[in-house]
């Protein structure tokens, strides 16, 4: 009799884990808004906290809320479902918060957040369709994105390009400090895309960038973002995805970049 | 069958079955037409129906089921590029340099594609990249033309410009009127005489960077056309201008205030200069649409003219006021429509008028910088007072209609259709092949005129 209690109760559980897995791959499922596409280096995706931290490899899919996490020169690339893709580069934390997407419609609804590193974003469907409708967020500024392609930077390399442009970083967030440029489609593009518009805000105001190459820097949380200014070849390589990927010769000026970056810290 | 509806039905064979009974209309409409119209229309077909986009299509579920796979994300940036789509292209080329980023012909192609999309400094970025690899001869001299274009767009002064030369033949180029007899019941002369003409255009255009703000920048251009008849050298014609000013951006709203001046020349004898200046402005609502409203005067002198009875009693000013919107329906077509009203005040009223012109135009992308363009205005003009040359009582009012179909494409398309390798000389230059409608109806016979024309133009493009 105890043995046959003892395999009810197993058969019992074991019906309950099972429902339970099977309910949560559903769930999971349903959430699934991407894939990651292409990952160099050291690239890891925490699910529901952190005991389930995975390494990432191309052609998993992305859940809603998977925090992303990226070591020392590596770098992902995430096609969401909406056709936006997001570039993270090195030692970046980032996470795609909320995904509704109605592909017949074309409607929907994108915000994502980055803690701190190198994103580069272009928007998908859910941007172009509703422009107010996607977001990014970093600890010092929201970035309303309109249509566009843009790249950022949180954190300390966000100070050191402020001063690589001569912008004063006394008073800044070394680690909440946002660095935000415009990459295009610029006023000058010569196809019929729309041009690139986002708005950078936090509480000490509101700045929009219009024109390709032309940035803004968030010094911390609820201080009033500097800008917009047009950025140099410099700041530019340092957006260079993947981080060490195409070799450049010792002698380019596109070694200066991050060489300048190392000098001033 | 003539020859060219024979190549308008085989065009229409090779495009789309499924088209045959709407060619079959337009084929009956186009045989009715003059003799360059119907080449136009035979030559546009042709074209079109032989540079058709990548018949492989790949879609974004494709991609998305196997992201790694470079070749075909490639061949979907390729795709992506002939729709227009130029951001997908571009990060689908991201992808494939992040898996392969020694894939020379791929960085090319991104730095292309960034530089359509304005992003000079990242496409420089690229090209830099490619200059100390190991390139065929084809590659480096594509790397040195966009180095050398992207150089010139991202400088703080910048020189960019072109030049156009080109044929036209229309059926009634001097605007002949159509009327038998004036008001009074005098005989008109109605001779239209058929004439073809040599057209020559060119723009150069001088920008620097403002400092402060998001791209501001003052300019300064000058433009000229000039138009020689073969025979009818009534319709002879040069006009050269100057225009000065500066952009401002603020957050969605572009403000342009300038000043301008022009010459007007007939038959090689200067006929009106013009001065004066304006502002407009264009608010960009949502990355689809924008609007744009604009206000000039200009002061138009005729006193220059010698052998003209009316002479300076056209002098006075002309103030316009313009209103437009633009939308972009699809990353390959946008609609644009405009009105203007003007207002002249001419020193003798019968030169005073009031008009109002409708604008409407749609240009549609091909692919591999093929283009349609097509436009039609109407335009209300009614003078203040009776011209006693033509009439003591009554006032003229004409209503004038313009349409033009364009279809342009890059010579370097053409070339790699017939498999022809091109090199710098004609990088840059465009052809385009047009067709136009000109109808003006007016109370007095005298001005009521019609005119078809057709044009090939070619234009290079250049930048320092």
């Amino acid at each position: 009799m105890t043995v046959q209690r003892t395999l009810v109760f197993t058969l019992a559980a074991a019906c309950l884990v099972a429902t339970q897995v099977a309910w949560s791959s559903s769930v999971r499922a349903e959430a699934k808004i991407g894939v990651s596409a292409a990952i160099k280096g050291n690239v890891f995706v925490k699910s529901g906290g952190a005991g389930n931290q995975r390494k990432a490899k191309a052609d998993q899919s992305i859940f809603l809320q998977d925090e992303v996490l990226t070591k020392r020169q590596s770098a992902l690339q995430i096609l969401l479902i909406d056709q936006s893709v997001f570039t993270v580069g090195e030692n970046c934390e980032m996470t795609i918060d909320r995904f509704v997407y109605d592909p017949d419609r074309n409607l929907g609804e994108m915000s994502g957040t980055v803690v701190k590193g190198a994103f580069r974003f272009i928007s998908g469907r859910i941007g172009k369709a509703n422009p107010t409708m996607a977001n990014i967020t970093t600890p010092s500024a929201g970035i309303g994105i309109r249509g566009t392609m843009f790249e950022g930077v949180v954190g300390p390399d966000a100070l050191k390009l402020a001063a690589l442009l001569g912008l004063p970083t006394a008073g800044a967030d070394s680690e909440k400090a946002s660095f935000i440029l415009l990459r295009g489609p610029g006023r000058g593009t010569n196809a019929l895309t729309a041009t690139g518009i986002i708005e950078v805000s936090n509480s000490g105001g509101k700045t929009t960038i219009s024109a390709a190459n032309y940035a803004v820097f968030v010094p911390g949380p609820g201080q009033a973002p500097v800008g917009p200014f047009a950025v140099t070849e410099e700041v530019l390589s340092y957006f260079d995805f993947p981080p060490n990927g195409f070799k450049p010769p010792a002698s380019s000026r596109f070694a200066s970049a991050k060489l300048s970056l190392d000098l001033l810290s | 069958m003539t020859a060219d509806a024979k190549i308008l039905y085989l065009a229409s064979e090779t495009a789309h079955k499924c088209r045959v009974i709407t060619l079959i209309h337009v084929r009956r409409m186009v045989l009715r037409l003059t003799m360059p119209i119907r080449f136009f229309i035979a030559t546009l077909f042709l074209l079109v129906a032989a540079i058709p986009a990548n018949a492989q299509d790949v879609s974004y579920e494709d991609i998305l089921a196997s992201p790694d796979d470079i070749k075909l994300s490639y061949l979907y940036a390729q795709q992506q590029v002939i729709k227009g789509d130029l951001e997908q292209a571009t990060s689908a080329l991201e992808r494939v340099l992040l898996l392969q980023p020694n894939w020379d012909t791929a960085r090319l192609f991104y730095a292309a594609v960034l530089f359509r999309l304005d992003d000079a400094e990242g496409a420089k970025r690229e090209l830099k990249l490619l200059q100390d690899r190991p390139l065929s001869a084809n590659q480096q001299r594509e790397v040195s033309k966009y180095l050398a274009l992207v150089t010139a767009k991202s400088k703080k002064t910048r020189l960019t410009g072109s030049i156009a030369t080109g044929f036209r033949v229309d059926s009634n180029p001097d605007m002949t009127t159509s009327s038998s007899n004036d008001l009074n019941g005098n005989p008109l002369d109605t001779d239209e005489r058929v004439d073809g003409a040599f057209l020559a255009t060119s723009n150069i255009r001088l920008e620097h960077n403002l400092s402060g703000g998001s791209g501001n920048f003052a300019f300064i251009e000058a433009n000229g056309n000039f138009n020689e008849q073969f025979q009818v050298s009534e319709a002879d014609y040069l006009t050269g201008g100057v225009r000065a000013g500066a952009s401002f951006f603020l957050q969605d709203l572009q403000l342009t205030p300038y000043v301008s001046a022009t010459a007007l020349a007939l038959q090689e004898q200067l006929y009106r200069s013009e001065y004066g200046g304006g502002l407009t402005a264009k608010y960009t609502v949502d990355p689809k649409l924008s609007v744009s409203l604009g206000a000039q005067g200009i002061y138009q002198d005729y006193s220059a003219v010698a052998d003209n009875s009316v002479g300076s009693a056209r002098d006075g000013w002309l103030y316009v006021a313009a209103g437009g919107i633009a939308y972009r329906t699809s990353e390959t077509n946008r609609l644009s429509a405009r009105i203007n009203g003007y207002q002249k005040q001419a020193s003798n009223d019968s030169y005073s008028y009031e008009a109002l012109e409708l604008i409407a135009s749609d240009v549609f992308l091909l692919g591999r910088g093929q283009y349609v363009l097509a436009s039609a205005s109407y335009r209300w003009q009614n003078y203040d007072q009776p011209d006693p040359k033509y009439s003591a009582t009554i006032a003229r009012k004409d209503r004038l209609l313009k349409a033009r179909l364009a279809y342009g494409v890059p010579v370097d398309t053409l070339l790699d259709l017939v498999n022809v390798e091109h090199g710098s000389a004609t990088s840059g230059l465009n052809v385009q092949i047009g067709a136009n409608y000109l109808n003006q109806d007016s109370n007095i016979p005298n001005f009521d005129a019609d005119s078809l024309s057709a044009d090939v133009l070619f234009t290079k493009r250049f930048a320092y």
